[in-house]
This record gives structure tokens, C-alpha cells and sequence, in this order.
């Protein structure tokens, strides 16, 4: 039997029920339409990575008294980044982790001595930590990254003082300042062994300048012929 | 002093000798010592006082 009615009305309880499963997908799209827009991308930023290959941190500890006998050492483990502006060579951040069992100094004794409770118990506090909070930049590639250092368990503001200098894609950058390691409980021996520590941090190795060089020039072969090597020996005078 | 000579382009085999109080180390081409240990001690004082047999 055929029914007499328009084309397609029979198709019409199919199409409600095709619509009833197709709203919900929709409000769903929509839906994730909204958290796309209130998602705020990560902005992409060129950072140099610095570890022991490209950069140390050293320090030198004076005893009280007379006789100061400053002990140099730093650390021979540590990694870190500086985020930059490569648009406007600027730094904008610095991290930096330090493992301090990698400590180093001229003395075994010392090394193990610093290593104790009495200095940097890196037993208990296995690792150091600095990050920045701003970074001012002064004139003639002065700059002071300030930020907060967590050194022996106990953070406290430090501000690094430095040189900045940035080209071709490549940093430097070179900071000595004075911490107080009795600001982060490191406050033993404090009669034998002044409180104040001075700290070097350098982002890119030194080089010798041109000028130390002698004898160079001519061609390619002659400069490879110079390239001997030499044994020095120099005497220390106060390592005493 | 190890660390700052080890970080010089050229040198190598750093080596501290407690007993006699020297450091020796290699040096390539032909940097001038006295020139190197000036330049160095622009950062670290007590190299200014150094002497070597070079």
C-alpha cells in the first residue's frame, strides 16, 4: 500500500533522531572552541644553556685573623640556562643548579672538610639553586641579575653584579660578588673562617688577546709549526 | 688557579704539586707566561704574584 504523502516525510523521525545525537557534539565543539580561546600560548624564547663546558663557578674563602690564607674552589657540576631577547640582546631570566658534592678546591682535606656539616653538609642538602626575579640592565653592558639563591637548605636574596655582553647569538656574562654564608645557616667555624665568601660567575670561557701572542703571522703552515707545546712550572707563593 | 689556567685556550695537564708548591701545565704555541698570568690575575689577585721558570 502506498501511502499519499510529500516525498521525504518518511524520512522525518530519522532526521529528529540524527539532530537529537548531532546537538550535543556540537555544544561540545563549542566548548572546546571557549578553553581554546582562554588558552594562553607559551611564547618561544631562545635560551643559552650553560654548564662546566661553557662557564664556572668559583670562590674564594679567607680565614680570620692575620694571616687570611684565601682558599680558592668552585664547583665542577652544575647546569642551568639564561633565557635572551635575541631581538634586543637582552637577558631576561637565569637558572642555575649546582650539585654540590662536585665542590673542588687546591686541598683534598679542605675539599672534604667543606663538604661536612661544619660548611655546605652536602649530605643533607645535596644541591644549590639560583633564580633570577629581574635583571637590570645598566650602560655599557654593566647589568645586575637579582634573584633568590637557595644554598644549605635556606633561600635568601642574592644580586649578582655583572658584565653582559651579547653578539652574534653568542653571551657572556661575568659576575663576582660577596655572600654572606652565615644568611643561610652555614654559620659554623665563623671565628676561623670569615663569613664573607667571594663568588665568580662566568658564562663563556676567558680568551688571551691578541696581543699575547707574539711571533704570529704569515702563512697557515708556519702558524701550525709554532703550535708546540711547552711545559711551565710556576711556584706559588701563597699556598702556604 | 686550576680552574682559571684550565680555562685558557692552550693549556692543558694542570697539575698541583703541594709537596714543592708548583703548578705545572702545558702550553701551546707561543703565549707569552708573563702576559698569560697578568691577564689572569685581572681575576684572580694571587695569581699577580706568581713566578715561573719559562
Amino acid at each position: 500500500m502506498r501511502l499519499n504523502r510529500p516525498l521525504g516525510l518518511q524520512y522525518l523521525p530519522a532526521i529528529a533522531l540524527v539532530l537529537a545525537l548531532w546537538t550535543p557534539t556540537f555544544a561540545q565543539e563549542s566548548q572546546l572552541d571557549q578553553n581554546a580561546a582562554e588558552f594562553v600560548p607559551v611564547a618561544a624564547q631562545p635560551a643559552v644553556m650553560i654548564d662546566s663546558s661553557n662557564s664556572r663557578i668559583s670562590f674564594v674563602g679567607i680565614h680570620v685573623g692575620d694571616e687570611p690564607k684565601p682558599r680558592l674552589g668552585g664547583f665542577t657540576e652544575f647546569q642551568g640556562y639564561v633565557a635572551v631577547d635575541a631581538a634586543t640582546s637582552e637577558m631576561k631570566s637565569m637558572v642555575v643548579d649546582i650539585q654540590m658534592d662536585s665542590i673542588w678546591t687546591e686541598f683534598v682535606d679542605l675539599t672534604t672538610h667543606l663538604k661536612n656539616a661544619d660548611f655546605f653538609d652536602v649530605a643533607s642538602f645535596p644541591s644549590a639553586r639560583f633564580v633570577s626575579t629581574e635583571i637590570v640592565a645598566g650602560e655599557n653592558g654593566a647589568c645586575t641579575v637579582n634573584g633568590n639563591l637557595t644554598l644549605h637548605g635556606q633561600t635568601a636574596p642574592v644580586s649578582l653584579e655583572g658584565e653582559f655582553r651579547m653578539a652574534d647569538g653568542a653571551l657572556m656574562f661575568r659576575s663576582r660578588f660577596s655572600l654572606d654564608r652565615s644568611e643561610f645557616g652555614m654559620t659554623e667555624m665563623l671565628s676561623g673562617v670569615d663569613a664573607m665568601v667571594q663568588v665568580e660567575l662566568a658564562i663563556g670561557q676567558p680568551t688571551i688577546t691578541s696581543d699575547a701572542q707574539e711571533g704570529h703571522g704569515g702563512d697557515s703552515s708556519e702558524a701550525e709549526e709554532e703550535m708546540a707545546t711547552r711545559q711551565i712550572s710556576l711556584a706559588l707563593p701563597n699556598m702556604t | 688557579m686550576r680552574s682559571d689556567l684550565s680555562a685558557v685556550q692552550g693549556v692543558s695537564e694542570v697539575e698541583t704539586n703541594l709537596d714543592d708548591k708548583t703548578c705545572t701545565f702545558q702550553l701551546e704555541g707561543d703565549l707569552d707566561v708573563d702576559q698569560l698570568l697578568n691577564e689572569l690575575a685581572a681575576s684572580n689577585n694571587k695569581m699577580k704574584d706568581w713566578s715561573h721558570n719559562n
